[in-house]
């Protein structure tokens, strides 16, 4: 038994020396990443909407899709919308205009393959955006305007979706 | 031990993906452009060399039955430090290789190592053995990440060549053809398993033929 | 509720199975399917120890790590507890039902270093699943792990009476084999529920 005690004690020892190095470099690190990823955030929603301030609103409504909205000084809104794609989730910002149209979209983080899916974040794709209404917002196969990226057809149906979610939910907050 | 021997096993006669088979997960998961490939590498590379010193330093105060354990607390220890380092400051590469990083702790390759070398060797010659073989999984990486990108893409060095403000991870790269022409397959599944199997069997050829010369020579 | 469930457990088995699609678990996958019966012995204790990680890793995640603010340590954790839980279910499985720990035995040491394992454990935290949905990834991707691993062995028994080039013998014809397995998965991507 008493080995056992011993033998346990040096794992833990190991442990805790490991995780308070982990902790140093967490400490380290914690505010560069943060940095990132506001810094993320912020150029997405710069490049979906034109503003000088915005707050976030809170969402209880049924687009199980939307993760945060926002709106702006402008009475515009800004909408992160989570959908799945070929492979993984994709998260997108989406600038929804007062009047319920699209004004632009930006890709915050995919997990598609690249040079595939991470194609939606090139300009062909995305300058397709503004300006539509949600019934507009599908692949053209499906009866929209968007012509779908070249072998990533479920990625644009993806982000579609995406906007489709995002007008609905800030349709519901009027 | 012999540097040179060390160094020719580790990059081509004992090569960890080609002949030791280890490791093959992320071999074949993330060589789809050059840029995933040496980042991969060399964070490889990195921990491999930092666990192979540090249980090489402890393996007389490590009691054996629990090395394994140990072993594992270690690898993981610096695998996260890698990560988070990876997070902060390249942020690109991070997003890119996205979960296999946390995955390193279990490539079979470091805790192979650790196990086979470091915890029966010096700390210098461990070292040397973390950088040779990091180095022979980091080529390895970077042959199939160019076949896969050249012929799946029709570019080169995609996010390394033409960075914006040197920013890594925002480049271009050399687009040679059209990527409309490209073999896309080759960038998804089926092509990671393809061409890693042809890599292998081209090393099984060159690994044969050397073999029958020698035994040719030896009959002179 | 149900239809997440249900797309979950689709797109583990088929749409982005494991092997096939997000290359986790390969090491077992080439090295334990010669037969089809290890195949089988393989997949099954995968899939046990899966699910059980896919639970007891959300709980110490969102009740401990999560509570006292230290994601950094996810990775060393999973790690341990995936190791502790091999073990401990090795020892109960030998005393409990010997005739399973027969059949299951001599996988499960392999099994912690499964990447598999660990990451179904990483996947679930970054899908940001719940307790029901995590362990439903983590069974159902043990199935598709089962379902590909059987179907190969039962390829890699045929092959072996093939005949193919010298240097493609050993793993490069497996690796052949399993891409075009791979090839054929292709055919479930975009499948849908809604």
């Amino acid at each position: 038994m008493n080995k056992v005690v011993k033998l346990s004690l040096i794992l833990f020892l190991v442990s805790a020396v490991v995780a308070g190095v982990l902790g140093l470099t967490n400490f380290i690190t914690a505010e560069p990443i943060a940095e990132y990823q506001a810094e993320v955030t912020a150029t997405a929603y710069g490049a979906v909407m034109e503003f000088e301030s915005y707050e976030e609103v809170e969402y209880t409504g049924d687009q199980s899709a939307v993760t945060k909205v926002c709106k702006t000084n402008d009475g515009n809104w800004i909408v992160e919308a989570e959908v799945s794609g070929s492979q993984g989730m994709i998260t997108v910002a989406v600038g929804v205009n007062a009047d319920l149209t699209c004004n632009g979209i930006s890709i915050i983080a995919s997990s598609e393959t690249s040079g595939l899916g991470s194609k939606a974040n090139d300009d062909f794709f995305r300058d397709q955006f503004p300006g539509l209404t949600a019934d507009q917002a599908k692949v053209t196969k499906d009866g929209g305007s968007i012509e779908a990226i070249t072998g990533a057809t479920i990625t644009s149906k993806a982000v579609c979706s995406a906007v489709r979610a995002a007008i609905a939910a800030v349709e519901s907050l009027g | 031990m012999n540097i040179k021997k060390q160094f020719k096993d580790g990059l081509i006669t004992n090569n960890p993906v080609l002949v030791q088979l280890l490791g093959m997960c992320s071999t074949m998961a993330i060589t789809t452009m050059l840029f995933n490939g040496i980042g991969m590498g060399i964070s490889v590379l990195v921990i491999l060399t930092c666990c192979n010193i540090v249980i090489s330093a402890m393996r007389k105060v490590i009691p054996n039955d629990i090395r394994i354990a140990v072993f594992v607390v270690i690898i993981a220890g610096f695998v996260t430090i890698v990560d988070l380092l990876l997070q902060a400051y390249i942020p690109a590469l991070s997003e890119s290789l996205g979960v296999f990083i946390p995955l390193i702790v279990v490539n079979c390759i470091i805790i192979g190592r650790a196990e086979a070398f470091a915890a029966k060797n010096t700390i210098g010659a461990s070292a040397l053995d973390g950088i040779f073989q990091g180095l022979g999984y980091t080529i390895v990486l970077t042959i199939m990440c160019i076949i896969r990108e050249f012929f799946g893409s029709g570019s080169f060095g995609k996010g390394l060549i033409n960075t914006v403000e040197g920013v890594i991870g925002t480049g271009d790269g050399l687009q040679i053809f059209s990527s409309e022409f490209g073999a896309k397959i080759l960038t998804m599944p089926f092509g990671g398993f393809l061409t890693l199997g042809v890599l292998i069997a081209a090393m099984q050829f060159a690994l044969r033929k050397s073999a029958e010369k020698k035994e040719k020579e030896g009959n002179k | 509720m149900l239809t997440s469930i249900l797309s979950i457990s689709l797109g583990a088995i088929l749409i982005n199975n494991f092997i096939f699609s997000q290359f986790l678990g390969c090491c077992p996958f080439l090295g334990c399917s010669s037969k089809v019966d290890t195949a089988v012995g393989m997949g099954l204790a995968v899939t046990f120890v899966m699910g059980l990680a896919s639970a007891i890793c959300w709980v110490v995640d969102t009740y401990v790590l999560q509570a006292l603010e230290l994601g950094f340590l996810q990775t060393l954790t999973f790690i341990l507890v995936i190791a502790a839980l091999v073990q401990f279910v090795e020892m109960f499985l030998k005393k409990a039902i010997p005739s399973l720990y027969s059949a299951l035995g001599i996988y499960l040491p392999l099994i912690t270093t499964n990447c598999a394992v660990l990451g179904v454990v990483l996947l679930n935290v970054q899908n940001e699943y719940n307790f029901l949905e995590s362990t439903v990834y983590g069974i159902t991707g043990g199935l598709g792990f089962l379902l590909a691993i059987v179907l190969f062995a039962s390829v890699r028994e045929r092959v072996e009476f093939a005949e193919y080039p010298k240097s493609f013998e050993g793993f490069p014809i497996c690796l052949v084999t399993a891409s075009l397995l791979a090839l054929a998965f292709m055919g479930f991507s975009g499948m849908k529920i809604f």
